[in-house]
């Protein structure tokens, strides 16, 4: 469900905007105002002065939110009740909203929706804390009993707001996965998934599934997190392959076997149940299929990487082939051009060929001279092996730490 | 309390568990805070430190900050924690249907006895982080945050706010995933996971927060399956003495159950835990505490697939590493026995000597806090 902005959701209203109450009472609220008092409940307080009053104000403006306003409290109530502590319990006992899902039923130990109240210009306000959120029933109740100094009996007042649900298009779908090879090895560590919009969280590995060719589903391949790894735009997430059912050297990891085996066929899915950030599910569902090959279990080796050199005074890309796919979003992060001072070079990276195959553009001109590439040694490959370094190994074995340097040098030059 | 009161294994703080504070405390607690406005933009996990300090983890912003909640005193005349359907309370309180709630963490004051909630209003595009806690009726209100005092430390290799402009990249997409946080004497234990390189980045940061100093990452590996598993991220831990010596137990996202001496914990250490229980796989590790009990100590660790364990620790010290393949459906080590009346528990945090707050989720859906005594 679609959490509505202040923004969206006011200026969407139609005036006037009609809606039903559970009793079957159709209610109008205009772009002004939602004027109803005692709607809900039957005659008015036996007051031979004019009763107090509630209704929601929904201002057309983007940035005002709506608010209840209680109007028609004598002076002496005002006066009292300007004098209450902003948190004080009497706000909440003479009037609270309340949201539920239109047709629910209050019971009688829901807290009210927390808010700020004020007086203002003969008026007591509240305004919600939260955004409102569009298909909800916003109801707010007034126990004229509650009243100070004014002697008001009850029965309750209720006005009700809903902002009306948008009917939207599914738009979002997802843009890439990487690995993008169709062949991967069967000690694969993670997949990343690219969506085109922002996503929502907390659903996604009801969402996500590994099938072997025939449709049979593989049982819990995933390192299912909590946080799921998303990066801070909820753009992409990261998905590990458990790595208790990853393949190594001969024998499965456990014993219910690899989640991947060599030689087998396997359809990554995730269905279009999986919401974006507006609560919209996804356009279709998405579907790769991939064959797993052989493990790697080498590391990556940048001294083994093929470099195809620019002609200086050109903007001709940089190239470096891997001999293998590599992981996609830290070969893009990782790897850098610097100069022999140490200045590193501007530009843009892009990664080909399954991955395989790192092209670099300057923002200028080459311009003659000694340059490097930077490899950071937390470079992985698609196996989760870094640069020197298995992804399992005993490293208490050795006498001295396996891996002292971060960072590989590549030098090339320029003439 | 102070050091000398401190029972030969007890427990100090876990994830989001909290400290019983066992130990002198140096520098005032807020020492270096000032005071303003705090905000985050993700929330959770979180834990409490001396003096009603709680540490609030924002994975987002790659960073913990310490608010002094000046909840030092217990809430006289409060009942016992005990919500059904708190989701669908704390929905109620912000305005939303529990569907739009995610419930990060839960953690208990030691100073005070209150729970204290991290969730996020929504899940997608306005997600609000909000942190709550229980009022003496059990009702969630939210804890005021306009005007506090705090301080934050920034992890190292943090994101950048903004996307970088070099014209090389267009944003660094970044991110860890702070899985646990406790306090322990003098410092702030962190075990983070990043979206991008798989390892196991565990932090000490000296607390007061210095401004420079934010601790750094510590390699711990653990014997498993007859081979070293190398840079697998821990899941959940918590601090604990071995006789006079402070401890970690640490569950991995694969299962392993590792213990290590703290003081191993120093800047750019790789350090071998002992591996003293294999909790089999297809399982994760969610939460965990200890406690003393008819004079032994024990642990309770909430998992997604086996319910909720209980480890005798005793012995532990004495226990033999478990450097074998483990067969058979992959348990192994410390024996244990699961709680058949503690299903459902997804988070877990000692409310007292006696009794541990739970959320459960019920058969029907919902989530309910409770307090249960410890077994």
């Amino acid at each position: 469900m679609k959490l509505a902005g202040r923004q969206r959701s006011t200026p969407q209203l139609p005036p006037p905007f009609l809606f039903r109450l559970a009793g079957g009472l159709l209610l109008a609220a205009s772009g002004s105002g939602v004027p109803l008092c005692g709607a809900e409940s039957g005659a008015p307080p036996a007051q031979s002065q004019e009763p107090p009053s509630i209704r929601w104000s929904t201002p057309s403006g983007a940035d005002v939110a709506p608010k209840v306003e209680l109007t028609g409290l004598p002076e002496d109530s005002l006066r009292i009740i300007g004098d209450w502590a902003p948190d004080a319990k009497a706000w909440k006992d003479m009037l609270a909203v309340y949201a539920a899902a239109p047709g629910q039923t209050l019971s009688g130990n829901v807290p009210a929706m927390a808010g700020t109240y004020r007086v203002a210009l003969g008026k007591v306000e509240f305004e919600p804390r939260f955004p409102l959120q569009a298909g909800l029933d916003y109801r707010a109740i007034l126990k004229p009993g509650q009243i100070p100094g004014a002697g008001f009996e009850d029965p309750e007042q209720v006005a009700v707001l809903r902002l009306p649900a948008e009917k939207r298009e599914p738009v979002t779908g997802v843009s890439a996965v990487f690995p993008s090879a169709s062949t991967l090895p069967e000690n694969l560590l993670k997949f990343y998934f690219h969506f085109s919009n922002s996503m929502s969280r907390g659903e996604l590995y009801s969402h996500l599934r590994l099938e072997h060719s025939g449709g049979a589903q593989v049982d819990l391949p995933f390192l299912e997190l909590n946080e799921e790894l998303w990066d801070s735009e909820r753009k992409r997430v990261t998905v590990f392959i458990d790595p208790g059912r990853i393949k190594r050297g001969l024998r499965p990891r456990e014993e219910a076997g690899p989640a991947l085996e060599e030689g087998q066929s396997y359809v990554l899915v995730i269905d279009a149940g999986l919401l974006d950030g507006s609560g919209l599910p996804l356009r279709e569902a998405f579907r790769k299929t991939f064959r797993a090959g052989p493990p790697d279990t080498t590391p990556p080796d940048p001294s083994l990487w093929d470099l195809s050199l620019p002609r200086s005074g050109s903007r001709e890309p940089l190239v470096a082939s891997f001999g293998e796919s590599l992981d996609h979003a830290l070969a893009l992060r990782l790897l850098e051009v610097v100069t022999a001072e140490g200045m590193t070079v501007a530009g843009n990276a892009e990664l080909g060929v399954q991955e395989s195959r790192w092209t670099f553009t300057p923002s200028t001109e080459w311009i003659p001279g000694d340059y490097r590439i930077h490899v950071p040694n937390i470079l992985e490959d698609l196996a989760g092996n870094q640069v020197g370094r298995t992804f399992d190994v005993d490293i208490f074995d050795e006498a001295k730490p396996l891996r002292p340097e971060k960072l590989t040098v590549i030098p090339f030059r320029i003439r | 309390m102070k050091t000398k009161s401190l029972p030969s294994i007890a427990l100090l703080s876990g994830c989001c568990t909290a400290l019983l504070a066992a130990v002198a405390f140096a520098a005032p607690a807020t020492e270096g805070m000032t005071k303003g406005k705090v905000e985050f933009k993700s929330l959770g996990p979180i834990a409490f430190g001396p003096e009603g300090i709680l540490f609030a983890a924002d994975s987002r912003s790659a960073a913990i900050t310490a608010i002094a909640t000046e909840d030092t005193e217990p809430l006289e005349g409060a009942a016992p924690p005990n919500v059904e359907g708190i989701d669908r309370q704390i929905a109620a309180v912000l305005g939303t249907e529990p569907d739009q709630l995610l419930v990060n963490d839960m953690a208990v004051n030691p100073a005070s006895g209150r729970v204290y909630l991290a969730v996020s209003r929504g899940r997608g595009d306005g997600a609000v982080p909000v942190l709550l806690r229980l009022d003496k009726e059990n009702a969630p209100e939210i804890v005021d945050l306009s005007q506090v005092l705090s301080s934050r430390a920034v992890l190292p290799d943090a994101p950048p706010d903004a996307e970088v402009s070099d014209g090389r990249r267009s944003s660094n997409p970044r991110l860890e995933s702070i899985t646990d946080i406790a306090f322990f004497e003098d410092r702030v234990l962190v075990a983070g996971l990043s979206n991008e390189e798989f390892s196991s980045a565990f932090r000490a940061i000296p607390f007061p927060f210095r401004t420079v100093e934010n601790g750094t990452s510590v390699e711990i590996y653990h014997g498993a399956h007859g081979r070293f598993e190398t840079r697998s991220p821990v899941r959940t831990f918590v601090p604990f003495v071995l006789g006079t010596e402070p401890h970690l137990l640490a569950a991995y996202t694969c299962t392993p159950l590792v213990q290590l001496p703290i003081k191993q914990l120093v800047p750019g250490a790789q350090i071998k835990g002992k591996t003293i229980a294999e909790l089999g796989n297809r399982n994760r590790p969610l939460d965990m505490i200890v406690y003393k009990k008819d004079g032994k100590d024990w642990l309770l660790l909430a998992n997604s697939s086996r319910g909720v364990m209980k480890i005798e620790t005793h012995g532990i010290e004495e226990s033999a590493a478990i450097e074998e393949p483990v067969s058979g459906g992959g348990i192994a080590g410390l024996p244990y026995e699961t709680l058949s009346d503690w299903e459902g528990i997804e988070q877990l945090d000692r409310l007292d000597d006696s009794r541990a707050v739970v959320l459960r989720r019920s058969g029907s859906g919902s989530l309910d806090l409770a307090a249960m005594a410890l077994p």
